[in-house]
């Protein structure tokens, strides 16, 4: 098992028991579906600016949303969409970064939820 | 834990799991060599690979790995997650190591929060770490270590580092399993006490040996396989009482979700830190200016001013002197050679299909300035620069990124803009995209303007160009803010998109672009250009051989009124109509009308005399904002629903086309004058 830890080490560890304070009452998975209620613009690096989390899990996050069925991705290439179509040759949609909605599901639970009173969670 | 102890040896039973491409199976290849069997799991069609390792030194143990498939999570959403999930349940390993992408870490210990709550011992392996540091990423193993208070091991598979070390912590594990105590992520107490009421209600029906608090939180969760198994096994009031509590918390994942989440914030918070490098670090500063308000605007609005410079100063040129010895120098051949022809031989080859197809060819270099710049933006990943930029300005007109996305595309083609609008999930949203989206102007568009620019206006072509560009997207506003006070309505939706890196172009993908859409408008213009042109040579020939006793003049007249709003002759009226079959055939039918029995075949030579300066302008404001061409009115017919809304949207785009033509010839035949 791990051996007691010392110094910075001990330091870094300060970081595990505080709590994520931007997520708030309704966890970061709730406060990152509030900020999609308004109509918009964001990109991964906004939202994780705004939670104050990593980009990194940022994404993580909205790969759990997408596997849940509250987000869906778009395509981000003219090859679903455009399979037949004799002009996708000239299309520039390629270059184009991956992109999400929330599905009518994200949608209800983004305006709908009740925020619970939890607090934030510790060990 | 069950150590199978045998006569001689004892056997400890390992779970390998992991998300997909984590180096699971270079892990496992490692440590079980040849001694691996493969099948498939019972029942499954899902690959179980088995292999025994031996540790040096370690005499009578033999490790049994079970290579468990490479899933995500552990919901019940692929016969993967199934398979992985029952073995740590009914099988019940010694231990299970997760192996870890560092370089992904966030994800990957999801699926470590996930195994917490199962009821085995796991060690995690932190692979790819020199991947991880490549990519800025800096981790510390010890200080996870101490924050999951579990095993971790640092290793890099690939170079067969840390495997020794990840025998000896298994080894360690299996003989001390009371030491085994992780930090789980913990569920709010208010999803805490529904899981419990849960776990209270469906205890009786959970069959051995699955955890009672683990199925609850997996119903809570959703899951389908567990619902379905504990459905089987009440009586359907007791179901019932579930499936109402059940029903109440319909969203509970996302607070489960949170709490794993936020362990994983917090653990990551701790161990590992990102100094903003490389690529990471110049993104950021170009995207200081680049996805500003202000200047993010500007760069856009200045990148299209040099796509218009190049399009002028290189394309236009290039267009003259491939339209001199291309189609001028091939119609004096071609009149040279089929001398002893039927007349009309050399004439539709020469007048039709040459000066129209021929001259459309012509465009080439002027496309292959915008296909170019169009791919590198697309390839350096400025283009979804645009998209952000411009969502400020979207809202304005109730249209969002969503909505920006296929316009985008317009610039492309008209078509794919159209087809695009799928992505939009509100109908109302959708229709207002499908019906502005011809208003955006396509690379045909740009290319008939940039050609007929500088015969209208000469050197004054630059700001003409500018001018029109900024007239299109400007009534593309209008008309969106219009339609959506009076018309439409309804929520705008949110859009998350990613800013991919800014790297260096890359030659070999811009080549290939730029020659795949070249070899597309090449097939155009060989197509349907070289059938219409041939058609308006026949109608412009017919029935006298004479152009203004032809049917097409007949035509062209009958337009007259139209056309004298507008300063502009039937010729004109008809290439006019001609771009309704292809945006490029108003050159075509220039090249045929203006070349043919006119002493020259300089096109250029002989259609600016003919046209004043006001009557250019309204000409080039027209050919901007015209009913699309025929291909962009299927696909509007066909995603708009039926004709209804394609009509009103040809009726419309003709209205706001004409009305901007003959508001602009009046103005500038008053500023003539005057």
């Amino acid at each position: 098992m791990p051996a007691r830890p010392r110094g910075a080490h001990r330091r870094a560890l300060a970081a595990v028991r505080d709590p994520i304070t931007t997520a708030g009452e309704q966890g970061i998975v709730g406060a990152l579906l509030e900020r999609l209620k308004v109509g918009g613009f964001r990109t991964p690096a906004d939202l994780a600016r705004q939670l104050g989390i990593s980009e990194a899990l940022v994404g993580a996050i909205i790969a759990g949303l997408e596997r849940r069925g509250y987000l869906r991705a778009v395509a981000a290439s003219c090859s679903a969409g455009c399979s037949g179509c004799p002009l996708r040759a000239s299309c520039v949609l390629g270059g184009l970064g991956r992109g999400w909605v929330l599905t009518p599901r994200g949608r209800r639970a983004a305006t709908t939820r009740p925020a619970s009173t939890r607090p934030a969670s510790t060990d | 834990m069950t150590v199978t102890q045998g006569a001689a040896t004892r056997q400890i039973t390992v779970a390998l799991a992991g998300q997909p491409n984590v180096g699971k199976s270079t892990v496992f290849n490692m440590l079980t060599g040849l001694s691996q069997h493969v099948g498939n799991w019972p029942g499954k069609t899902v690959e179980q690979k088995t292999g025994v390792h031996y540790a040096r030194g370690e005499e009578g143990v033999e490790i049994k790995l079970v290579d468990l498939p490479g899933t995500y999570s552990l919901t019940a959403d692929s016969p993967e997650e199934r398979v992985a999930r029952d073995f740590v349940i009914k099988e019940r390993p010694d231990l299970v190591v997760l192996i870890v992408n560092v370089a992904a870490l966030e994800r990957n210990l999801y699926l470590l929060a996930e195994l917490l709550a199962l009821p085995a011992p796991v060690v995690v392996a932190l692979n790819m770490l020199d991947v991880a540091e490549r990519r800025g990423i800096h981790v510390e193993p010890a200080v996870l270590e101490s924050a999951l208070k579990l095993p971790v091991v640092p290793m890099i598979a690939v170079k067969n580092q840390g495997v020794r070390e990840l025998v000896q912590v298994i080894l360690r594990t299996a003989r001390d399993p009371a030491g085994y105590a992780p930090s789980r992520p913990q569920i709010d107490p208010e999803q805490q006490r529904v899981a419990q009421e849960l776990e209270r209600l469906v205890a009786p029906a959970v069959p051995a040996p699955y955890p009672h608090d683990w199925v609850a939180l997996k119903l809570l969760e959703g899951d389908t396989e567990i619902s379905q198994m504990i459905r089987e096994r009440l009586s359907p009031s007791e179901w019932e009482q579930v499936d109402a509590l059940l029903l109440r918390h319909e969203d509970a994942i996302l607070e489960i979700a949170s709490s794993r989440y936020e362990w994983i914030a917090r653990m990551v918070r701790a161990a590992v830190s990102r100094p903003r490098v490389g690529q990471v670090v110049l993104t950021d500063e170009i995207d200081r200016v680049a996805t500003h308000p202000f200047w993010g605007l500007l760069l856009v609005l200045a990148i299209l001013g040099a796509v218009f410079w190049l399009a002028y100063a290189i394309g236009a040129p290039l267009q003259g002197l491939l339209d001199t010895y291309f189609v001028e120098g091939g119609a004096s051949w071609l009149h040279q050679v089929l001398a002893g022809a039927p007349w009309w031989l050399s004439g539709v080859l020469a007048d039709g299909v040459l000066a129209g197809a021929g001259t459309v060819i012509t465009f080439l270099p002027i496309l292959l300035i915008f296909f170019a710049v169009l791919a590198l933006l697309e390839d350096v990943g400025y283009m979804a620069r645009i998209a952000y930029v411009m969502d400020r300005y979207m809202h304005l007109m109730g249209l969002h990124g969503k909505s920006f996305f296929p316009l985008l595309l317009g610039f492309g083609c008209n078509v794919p803009a159209v087809l695009g609008t799928r992505i939009i999930d509100s109908p109302k949203a959708r229709l207002l995209t499908i019906l502005v989206a011809p208003l955006v102007p396509c690379t045909a568009r740009m290319a008939v303007v940039t050609v007929l620019a500088p015969i209208f206006f000469g050197a004054a072509a630059f700001w003409v160009m500018w001018a029109l560009v900024g007239l299109s997207l400007a009534t593309l506003a209008l008309t969106g803010v219009l339609l959506h006070r009076f018309a439409f309505g309804g929520k705008h939706a949110a859009f998350i998109m990613e800013l991919p890196l800014y790297h260096l172009p890359n030659v070999r993908t811009i080549s290939l672009a730029v020659w795949q859409r070249t070899v597309a408008f090449l097939k155009k213009a060989g197509g349907i250009i070289v059938v219409l042109s041939v058609l308006v040579w026949v109608l412009a020939t017919f029935p006298t051989r004479e152009m203004e006793t032809s049917y097409l003049a007949a035509i062209g007249r009958s337009f007259a009124p139209l056309g004298a709003h507008l300063g502009l002759d039937w010729q004109m009226i008809v290439a006019l109509l001609t771009s309704f079959v292809a945006k490029e055939n108003t050159i075509a039918t220039l090249g045929i009308l203006f070349t043919s029995g006119r002493g020259g075949t300089d096109l250029a030579a002989n259609l600016a005399p003919t046209v004043t300066p006001a009557a250019g302008l309204a000409f080039l404001v027209v050919q901007m904002l015209f009913i699309p061409c025929v291909a962009t009115v299927a696909v509007i017919r066909q995603e708009s629903g039926g004709w209804k809304w394609a009509l009103v949207d040809l009726g419309l785009l003709l209205v706001i086309s004409l009305s901007a033509g003959a508001i602009v010839y009046r103005v500038g035949t008053w500023l003539h004058a005057g």
